[in-house]
């Protein structure tokens, strides 16, 4: 008895040891929001829907762009369109309520929350907000499991399906590489004719956002979309409708994570719960072996 | 009259009707295997960028590693409360779950993009992720349950090794090594059974967090905070009907005497641990005033009434009812309606419930996916069938001889 | 010396306070910091003003005429993918007169002359003050409120190229077809008679809303009402129907629709015939009908009866030889046109009636004319 009480004991202090290692192991993805980031002001009363954003976004991530007259071609906007591996942005029309004759036309892309729901799911750590407000994906670490598609509140991630080898998750990453890491603005931005896309501080955007509706309230919907949204988006956007009629979906303030980093941090933090269950299971086990041995 | 069991090799022809078919729907998803793999995802599946996750991940990982729940819940009840007079059902249910585990894996390796990158998981792990969670307990438990299967190996080989030609010097140390191990796991089989069973509460019970980050994209009938804990529960409730099932078809198909005592006080235990996933499901229902959506009548409502009514509500009456528990054949029904209930659970969360905000396209699983699917259910079958013919798994009773009292996975019923 | 000191004193101290209210004055200005400095916290060596800041509302202070504005602007400041845009300056600014004015294009212009859009929006972003348009982004701003409504019959395309000429280095047009550009002319608006126009006020629908009458005898400019209309109200394609609506706040700058009794004044159950001044007490012939309403009715926003006394608004001393009494309808004869005014206008009350008791016993204006009546 004495000898398999001895085994248990040390089998114990092997168990929380592992634990403690495999804690230390994890390394928690940053998110660092800086007072500083920057963030992009779409104001949709100002867009015309040349999608030259489209047209620059492709050239600047390499992606096919085709010839740039085709881009004024008016008929796309009859269907809805998603951000794909063939295009990180899309710009999509909706119908305005205030001119029947007119389209408000939406850009679409990552919105770069604040407090992404990709970046908490990720598996390894492959998707990250940098300190300036992007959020990048991280090809060297992707193992290409989606979960960052199923998790992004925008259904903003799309996939490479039809490679076999490589395939990659593509999204908008604020040309963090080329442009945005050296205090640039955006190729999209750069390339909008009318300004309406406007770089540069989040806190200032939002200002110069309310600053807006509040010198043209006839003009826009008072509502700064992605100043709350899912705790925050780097994208924010005026409007002349409420959002909901500009194809965005209707989401609360609470970050996207919602409550699924709390329980797992219940759970896997201090590694309490699960050491306790063992030791409660060990201890049945023991009082168990023990009432069978005085039996016999 | 004492009934000693022995576990043995069952000694049966391989091949039966049964397995002829088995093994053409093996082989159809190996083609499609090598398409997947060749072509990649979208050559075979229809998975798109608004369903990321399709059948692949809905039944091949969740409901697998459900209904894989056998394993850690008869190991529990055995070895940890001490109820030995159900040590005849621990073999055939770690091996179960073994190989449930590891179709889970192999499913999961047919849906990751970057499948050659998996080992990123455990070095790379980001902290706040579910599914990190989920997926390096899954890769722990799999190693556990080799761990926990490795006796029988052990027990199979040991004086057994005839390795022949040029390895022959082989066989007196790996007769040494086997030997040592058994006597090894023999001591410290007890660390592994309780990791077993703490790790299988944690990811099963993840496995039920991992929708909650798709917030508004799962239909508010199965999204719940208490997901995880409904998962938890309703794994606890299909481990024992699984062992059930599988232990009523194998003895079928191989021709055994079902051992209807054991299974009938097993089940035993099914009703309530039923009856308790039902309470706090309907418990979250009304909590959270989710039967409004009950009263539409479209694709959500009647795949939640199906899964509830078929999966929980019938078999927890059923299985409360002493005729069902003497009848082999209702037993079996009651059984196959909890786990095909629990599977349709998962599958209902996973895929069913999942609406995203922008549906150009709407999911269908293609040929290829149920191909593969099928098949990797076909291969598993398959290799059931061949482990206990080659591993000493299922007991067979043997008159007269008693059983070694060695602390290892095998008993005496009285 | 003691009484220097102290006074120096006293000086010293009063003009701390005026300092001190001066600036306090300064950070009391009913605006907020921002809308004038672009950093947070301004110094005096580092002010950090905006150039053209928002607040100002006064605008353009020296207005010219429509005619007198540049008629062609070749804008070449920003080639780079097209070739150099004529905006046809004139063209616009014409039309710019049936709708805003001048100020709808030259907004927060500084006091004084029509400043050019360069002068506030520069080439290159300032990234200091995120909420002003580069020169690129505030033409396309400006451009596009019109232009991009596309479907109407005058512009048909919005794209790029209806602006832009294609690629090229130098200006596409030929002179010839500058000049013809700069003689480009909007055509003059149709001015509607009037509209009658059916509200929900049940007791009396009707209202008639005689227009031309608003721009020609009362004296409005497009712009007057017209600010917030835009080029695609009128240039709807041809097979809409035109339909007109107006709210009470429409007329609100002139008629106090506000009150509740004055609801007759422009409801009613039949169309309203034309305004008549007679009606007033005073018709307007021979003397004021070529004048405009607020000639007389200076700074007036609901007309309200004036003194008719002629003096009121004619401070002109007028004697017999510098009046022209014929004017009146009545060419004086020989005997009267030498006589004072004040003998027959009494008081030189010109809006009475002439008394002639001064000179004749039994006769009295009208039945007796000193001279003869003349048709002016």
């Amino acid at each position: 008895m004495s000898q398999s009480r001895r085994n248990f004991l040390k089998a114990m202090g092997a168990a929380s040891l592992t634990a403690v290692g495999a804690k230390n192991a994890k390394a928690t993805p940053k998110n660092v929001l800086s007072d500083d980031r920057f963030g992009v002001l779409v104001d949709t009363t100002v867009c015309i829907g040349c999608r030259q954003c489209e047209y620059a976004c492709k050239v600047e991530h390499d992606l096919p762009a085709g010839n740039i007259d085709d881009y004024s071609d008016r008929s796309v906007f009859e269907h809805m369109r998603r951000p794909d591996h063939t295009a990180l942005t899309v710009v999509n029309g909706y119908p305005s309520e205030k001119d029947k004759q007119q389209q408000v036309t939406v850009k679409v892309q990552c919105m770069h929350c604040d407090h992404p729901a990709c970046v908490s799911a990720c598996i390894v750590g492959a998707i990250s907000k940098q300190e300036n407000g992007a959020v990048i994906w991280d090809e060297s670490r992707c193992i290409g499991c989606r979960y960052c598609m199923v998790a992004c509140p925008f259904q903003i991630p799309a996939f490479e399906y039809h490679k076999a080898i490589e395939p990659k998750i593509m999204k908008c990453d604020l040309c963090y590489e080329t442009r945005t890491s050296k205090g640039q603005p955006p190729a999209c931005v750069e390339a909008c004719p009318t300004e309406a896309l406007i770089f540069g501080k989040r806190y200032e955007l939002i200002q110069i956002a309310h600053e807006r509706i509040r010198k043209n309230p006839d003009r826009y919907y008072d509502h700064v979309f992605g100043e709350h949204e899912v705790g925050g988006t780097s994208w924010l956007y005026l409007g002349s409708q409420d959002f909901s009629k500009l194809g965005f979906p209707d989401l609360g303030t609470k970050p996207a994570p919602g409550a699924t980093e709390p329980i797992q941090h219940a759970i896997f933090k201090f590694f309490v719960p699960p050491v306790a269950l063992y030791a409660l299971l060990g201890g049945i086990m023991w009082l168990g072996k023990q009432n069978r041995e005085e039996e016999e | 009259m004492e009934k000693y069991y022995k576990p043995q090799p069952i000694k049966r022809p391989f091949l039966s009707k049964g397995v002829i078919v088995l093994l053409i729907l093996a082989a159809n998803g190996i083609v499609w295997s090598i398409l997947r793999f060749g072509f990649g995802l979208g050559a075979v599946t229809n998975l798109n960028n608004q369903y990321p996750w399709g059948i692949w991940i809905g039944l091949d990982v969740a409901a697998g590693v459900a209904l894989a729940a056998g394993g850690f819940t008869t190991s529990a009840l055995v070895h940890i409360f001490y109820r030995e007079d159900f040590h005849v059902l621990v073999r055939p249910a770690i091996m179960t779950a073994m190989l449930g585990y590891t179709f889970v894996a192999i499913g999961v390796m047919f849906d990751l993009g970057r499948y050659y990158n998996v080992w990123h998981v455990p070095i790379m792990g980001n902290s706040n992720s579910v599914l990190f969670e989920v997926g390096i307990c899954v890769m722990t438990y799999l190693a556990t349950l080799y761990v926990e299967f490795f006796p029988i190996v052990c027990e199979r080989f040991i004086g057994r090794v005839h390795l022949k030609g040029a390895l022959k010097f082989l066989n007196k140390p790996i007769d040494g090594l086997l030997r040592f191990i058994d006597s090894f796991l023999g001591k410290t089989m007890f660390f592994f059974i309780i990791l077993g069973v703490v790790l299988s509460c944690l990811h099963q019970s993840s496995l039920g967090t991992l929708m909650l980050i798709a917030g508004p994209k799962v239909h508010p009938l199965w999204q719940t905070p208490v997901s995880p804990l409904l998962f938890l529960l309703s794994a606890f409730s299909v481990g024992f009907p699984m062992v059930i099932m599988e232990s009523l078809t194998a003895s079928r198909s191989l021709g055994l005497k079902p051992e209807m005592d054991v299974l009938r006080k097993f089940a035993r235990f099914v009703g309530p641990l039923l009856g308790v996933y039902l309470a706090f499901k309907l418990g979250d229902m009304v909590i959270r005033g989710t039967y409004v959506y009950l009263n539409e009548i479209n694709i959500y409502s009647i795949m939640w009434v199906i899964e509830m009514l078929f999966g929980v509500i019938i078999p927890v009456r059923m299985f409360f009812w002493d005729k069902v528990l003497r009848s082999r054949t209702l037993l079996y029904t009651a059984s196959l309606m909890i786990i095909l209930g629990v599977a349709l659970n998962r599958f209902n969360v996973f895929v069913i419930a999942y609406k995203p905000p922008y549906i150009l396209q709407k999911y269908w699983p293609s040929i290829g996916e149920i191909s593969i699917t099928i098949g990797l259910i076909s291969i598993e079958i398959l290799l059931y069938r061949a482990l206990v013919m080659i591993f000493p798994v299922i007991s067979v009773p043997l008159k007269g001889v008693s059983a070694k009292a060695k602390y290892a996975i095998r008993g005496v019923l009285q | 010396m003691k009484r220097l000191i102290e006074l120096l004193g006293l000086l010293l101290i009063l003009g701390q306070f005026a300092l001190a209210q001066r600036i306090g004055h300064h950070a009391q200005f009913p605006l907020r910091c921002d809308e004038c400095h672009y950093c947070k916290k301004p110094t005096y060596n580092e002010p950090c003003l905006k150039i053209c800041p928002d607040f100002i509302r006064e605008g353009i202070t020296v207005h010219h005429s429509v005619e007198d504005a540049p008629t062609l602007l070749i804008i070449d400041t920003l080639q780079s993918k097209y070739a150099p845009s004529v905006f046809t300056h004139r063209l616009h600014a014409q039309m710019g007169e049936m709708l805003g004015g001048c100020e709808s294009c030259h907004h927060h212009n500084p006091p004084g002359k029509v400043r050019p859009c360069i002068e506030c929006h520069k080439p290159k972003r300032d990234l200091n003050d995120l909420s002003r348009p580069s020169l690129k982004g505030a033409y396309h701003q400006l451009c596009i409120n019109c232009h991009r409504s596309w479907d109407s019959d005058w512009s048909k395309t919005s794209d790029c190229y209806f602006c832009h000429p294609k690629a090229g280095e130098s200006l596409s047009q030929t002179p010839e077809q500058l000049a013809e550009l700069a003689k480009k002319r909007h055509p003059a608006p149709k001015t509607p008679e009037l509209f009658v126009l059916k509200s929900d006020y049940e007791e009396a629908p009707l209202v008639t809303f005689r227009h031309k009458e608003h721009v020609f005898t009362f004296g409005l400019q497009c712009k007057s009402c017209h600010q917030d209309n835009a080029c695609a109200d009128c240039h709807r394609s041809p097979t809409k129907e035109k339909s007109v609506s107006l709210e009470h706040d429409n007329c609100l700058p002139c008629h106090q629709t506000a009150i509740d009794e004055n609801c007759e004044h422009c409801h009613d159950n039949k169309e309203k015939p034309a305004f008549d001044h007679a009606k007033t007490g005073w018709p307007l012939k021979p003397f004021h009908k070529k004048l405009t309403c607020q000639t007389c009715h200076k700074d007036q926003v609901e007309f309200q009866p004036l003194n008719t006394d002629c003096n009121t608004c004619h401070k002109t001393n007028w004697q017999p030889g510098t009046f022209n009494h014929s004017m009146t309808g009545v060419k004086l004869d020989e005997n009267h046109a030498e006589i004072d005014c004040e003998t027959c206008h009494l008081n030189r009350k010109f809006n009475k009636k002439p008394d002639c008791s001064e000179c004749h016993e039994s006769k009295s204006f009208p039945k007796d004319v000193p001279g003869k009546l003349i048709n002016r």
